[in-house]
């Protein structure tokens, strides 16, 4: 932050004019007088409809003491409280909220928040009246205080960690990230579940990362021409990396290779999964992986198939899944702050859609320090969510077994039955062993790691495609036959990846002779899953087939079978059963015809808000349930100024989009991880998914239990609840 | 300070990267931004012009193009007072994508502004013409022509071309509807009220309401 934290007092700084709230690393948005982002906040200051107070009462007070006896008479009760304790008219002044939200927050959160936050606003100058203090946030009711620790240091990993369990250490990781991008790279294999021990061969990852990358490179330009799903894959990629970030020194004007490099690593995913393909966010997150592995791609690669498994529900077709977590925040506001609640309810903000680019970005982009531009803050963020995945899953048996498969062991068995395959291979075709083989990039000589493979070189497309006249090499990845489909390869381009021995001289097909064409995998992301895939992939990864893979196979179909799969049946794992109608909700939705009729039905029943009234929540991820945490940890960092200057719709909205949260990253995520065991193991999850209307006079047990019986907060709470 | 007499929501479309968040910072703020990431969901940003000695704020709403995103930014056009489409004259595959904008746009923004009786005024814009073009100029206005546009203008947000036109040519056009419609008596109010309801607040749950 370019801004020194300030020193003035909570009402000060929530007094600053909204026109004046953008961030200072964008001068350019306050230069030109003319531009104002927010100006219809001011009209509505003095609009009374939105002020944050409960509503009249329709029905007398007797009748509903008759209906709710209980309900009634503690909200009379916590009104008289309120009046006795909240008096904001009479005691309004900076000093009494000050002192009331201390009082009032358990967490020292507002506190802490004063002492150091900038708000990412500028300084104010003229400060408005504020008529009303906003009201107290109720706290937390979590059991357990929470604490946030220093990012874990590579001294301290050698001395406690070196040897710890693997609990241990997603403990602490969860706690406070890592300090370094050199320990990173130590654990992120073991976070990210790429493996679950510490230590990591690579070289069978990387050969695999180069049968994939080679798919894309081997495509030929008229190939393409007759490809339009792939072509608009690349097309999004190519015009998404080039702006990606660019202020960072890692993908600066200096640094034009990086920037090819993080296209590579697109382009590969698509392959990896091209019915997820690229979706716009996905740079955002690929970004930082490869800056952290200092531009190795194969490395930052799988990291970020590990990352996509997380969060590819994200990035579907049919947007249910983050519509879902966009439902389940506003549940947890209206949970754990009804007043704020009401105020977004009250101005068409109940959809939550500015969160959208929170949960899609994973925080990247409020938590990136602009000045800088530096993914430290991001990704201590990014560590402590991807952490508590794999803490969770530790801690659920029922899913153990999606862990391991969440690691890519089961790959790697793969691999290790292919090498042994093409070893007994080698034996009888010794002769041939180096004509036409590329060995991969850490592969050493094909006796050694004992599994040379025939990958056509990459075409680079920058260049025409000039037929070869010479030796002529198979192209065996793009083999449809049984026969031999003989290709004409160009030269190797110099950033090919793999290099080409000399002497390439055609070889003999029986070698790597493919009884099933590797059908261009991808086939179109516009083609339906077929209904019998589930089963499928549930018998690949169960435990006798993966036994099954540590031994030779007959030929090489399952291997084409199995990584073509292998993306897919990670979203059925990690899927939800559905049930019903939800079945076919939640299949994503690929024929753009169906989805034109989804979208149509869902916005005339739902219309423009996330809450649908009739839908159920839907059971959420682990992961998907902390990044609501830290959703709701920001929300409520941000809600008194809300609150107070009495945002409408479109301030909200440029009030978050404009945030940028780097300087309260701890408090941020120590909140965050407050609202999550307070989520897990006081009863908060249990009141997120219960009684799925809002209604307000259904006061349930749950909200009982949010109160603490000292605290008027509490009672304020309450009785706004209750009326 | 409400010293505007009328408030218009613009809402700009069109497929990923053909530089929708450029034009409307290069017309509300005045730059281009050289380092602009992808749009997540959506942003706006608020400018005001004089037009015919009347104060007129435009609200410029600014969407994510992939089609992914639809679901989201569809809510957003629903209200608009203007919608541009925006393609990239160096990118067929944009101009491409059209037909499908304009479905999208019949869908979910032909109906009219809530009083007005008129439609919704559809805007096409050929962005990036400092470039080498892919995209002739006469067969995107034939396009404009036969699919009922507006308004079509070829732009480029990086030299400044065309931008403060387009804005100014649509804010006179809404104006002189808005005149039009109401005898030329028509008060902030009145817009005000006609924007806000167009998004309707039913939308949010009811808690809180009995």
């Amino acid at each position: 932050m370019s801004s020194p934290p300030e020193t003035q007092d909570t009402e000060s700084s929530q007094n600053q004019p909204y026109e004046s709230t953008s961030h200072p690393m964008r001068e350019e948005d306050n230069d030109d007088p003319q531009v104002e982002f927010c100006n219809l906040a001011r009209r509505n200051l003095q609009r009374p409809s939105d002020h944050y107070n409960p509503p009249p009462r329709r029905t007398h007070i007797a009748s509903r003491i008759l209906r709710e006896p209980w309900t009634t008479a503690l909200t009379q009760f916590s009104k008289v409280t309120n009046l006795v304790l909240n008096p904001y008219e009479e005691y309004e002044g900076p000093t009494m909220a000050d002192i009331r939200n201390t009082l009032r927050d358990p967490l020292g959160y507002v506190r802490q928040r004063e002492e150091g936050a900038t708000y990412g606003h500028h300084q104010m100058s003229n400060p408005a009246p504020m008529n009303h203090p906003p009201p107290a946030l109720p706290p937390i009711d979590c059991s357990i205080p929470q604490q946030r620790v220093p990012p874990l240091t590579a001294e301290e990993y050698n001395q406690k960690y070196a040897n710890a369990p693997r609990r241990v250490l997603l403990e602490r990781i969860f706690q406070g990230g890592i300090q370094s991008n050199k320990l990173r790279r130590i654990l992120w294999p073991t976070i990210l579940c790429i493996t679950e021990k510490y230590s990591l061969d690579w070289k069978d990852l990387n050969l695999v990362y180069t049968y994939y990358s080679n798919q894309w490179k081997t495509i030929l330009p008229d190939q393409e021409a007759r490809f339009t799903a792939y072509r608009e894959r690349k097309s999004l990629i190519d015009r998404d990396v080039v702006r990606c970030d660019r202020t960072h020194s890692f993908y600066s004007e200096s640094n034009p290779g990086n920037v090819e490099k993080l296209r590579q690593l697109l382009m590969t995913y698509i392959m990896y999964d091209f019915d997820t393909g690229y979706v716009q966010g996905m740079t955002d997150l690929a970004a930082p992986l490869l800056y952290v592995w200092d531009g190795d791609i194969p490395k930052a690669f799988w990291c970020f198939v590990q990352v996509m498994k997380l969060c590819k529900r994200n990035f579907e077709m049919s947007q249910l899944a983050i519509k879902n977590q966009l439902k389940a925040l506003i549940k947890l506001v209206q949970i754990t702050d009804p007043v704020f609640a009401q105020h977004l309810c009250s101005n068409e903000s109940a959809n939550c859609y500015f969160a959208f680019r929170w949960i899609i970005c994973l925080f990247k982009r409020e938590f990136m320090k602009r000045k800088t531009d530096d993914y430290h803050d991001c990704l201590i963020v990014w560590e402590t969510i991807w952490s508590i995945h794999s803490l969770a899953s530790l801690d659920d048996e029922d899913k153990q077994d999606m862990f391991l498969d969440q690691s890519l062991s089961p790959l790697l068995n793969q691999i290790g039955a292919i090498k042994r395959q093409y070893w007994s291979h080698e034996a009888d075709n010794s002769d041939n062993s180096s004509n036409g083989i590329i060995e991969l990039p850490d592969a050493s000589t094909p006796s050694e790691c004992g599994f040379p493979i025939i990958i056509p070189p990459p075409i680079d497309h920058t260049f025409s495609f000039v037929p070869k006249s010479g030796p002529q090499r198979i192209c065996e990845l793009k083999t449809v036959d049984e026969d031999v489909n003989e290709a004409n390869c160009p030269e190797n381009s110099p950033k090919s990846p793999v290099k080409t021995l000399p002497n390439a001289i055609p070889i003999k097909t029986t070698r790597l002779k493919l009884k099933t064409p590797p059908k261009p995998r991808p086939v179109c992301a516009s083609s339906p899953r077929s209904p019998s895939r589930p089963s499928l992939m549930s018998t690949v990864l169960s435990p006798p087939v993966r036994e099954m893979y540590s031994h030779p196979m007959p030929d090489n179909e399952f291997l084409f079978n199995s990584i073509s799969s292998r993306s897919s049946s990670d979203e059925v794992k990690k899927s939800p059963v559905p049930v019903g109608k939800e079945a076919t909700e939640n299949r994503p939705l690929d024929s753009s015809d169906e989805l034109k009729a989804y979208e149509f039905d869902h916005l005339a029943d739902g219309s423009n808000s996330s809450v649908n009234k009739s839908g159920k929540l839907e059971t959420l991820e682990n992961i998907e349930l902390f990044c609501l945490c830290i959703s709701l940890a920001i929300i409520r960092r941000e809600r008194d100024i809300i609150l107070s200057r009495k945002y409408d719709s479109c301030a909200i909205l440029k009030h978050f989009n404009t945030l940028h949260l780097n300087d309260c990253l701890n408090n941020i995520l120590l909140h965050s991880m407050t609202i999550w065991h307070w989520l897990k193991h006081d009863g908060g999850e249990k009141s997120l998914y219960n009684d799925d209307e809002f209604k307000p006079s259904n006061t349930s047990v749950d909200d009982f239990d949010l109160l603490n019986d000292d605290d008027e907060v509490d009672c304020q709470n309450f009785a706004a609840l209750a009326v | 300070m409400e010293d505007y007499k009328y408030l218009f929501k613009i809402v700009l479309i069109g497929n990923a990267g053909v530089g929708k968040t450029c034009l409307v910072r290069r017309f509300a703020q005045g730059v281009f931004p050289n380092v602009q990431g992808a749009t997540i969901g959506v942003d706006f940003m608020i400018k005001s012009l004089m037009v015919n000695d009347v104060k007129v704020k435009l609200q410029i709403w600014d969407t994510a193009g992939q089609e992914r995103f639809r679901s989201i930014t569809q809510s957003y056009y629903r209200s608009a007072h203007c919608l541009i489409l925006v393609y990239d004259v160096f990118s067929q595959c944009s101009f491409d994508s059209l037909p499908q904008w304009c479905r999208d746009i019949d869908q979910y923004a032909g109906a009219a502004i809530a009083g007005n009786g008129r439609n919704v005024l559809k805007v096409l814009v050929g962005n990036k013409c400092d470039k080498d073009r892919e995209v002739p100029l006469h067969i995107a206005e034939q396009f404009a022509h036969n699919n009922n546009f507006d308004l079509f203008m070829e732009t480029s947000a990086l030299e400044a071309e065309n931008v403060e036109k387009l804005f100014r040519e649509i804010a006179e056009i809404l104006v002189s509807r808005n005149q039009e419609s109401n005898g030329g008596t028509m008060s902030r109010s009145i817009t005000s009220n006609s924007f806000n309801q167009s998004s309707k607040p039913s939308n949010c749950f009811n808690c809180f309401s009995n």
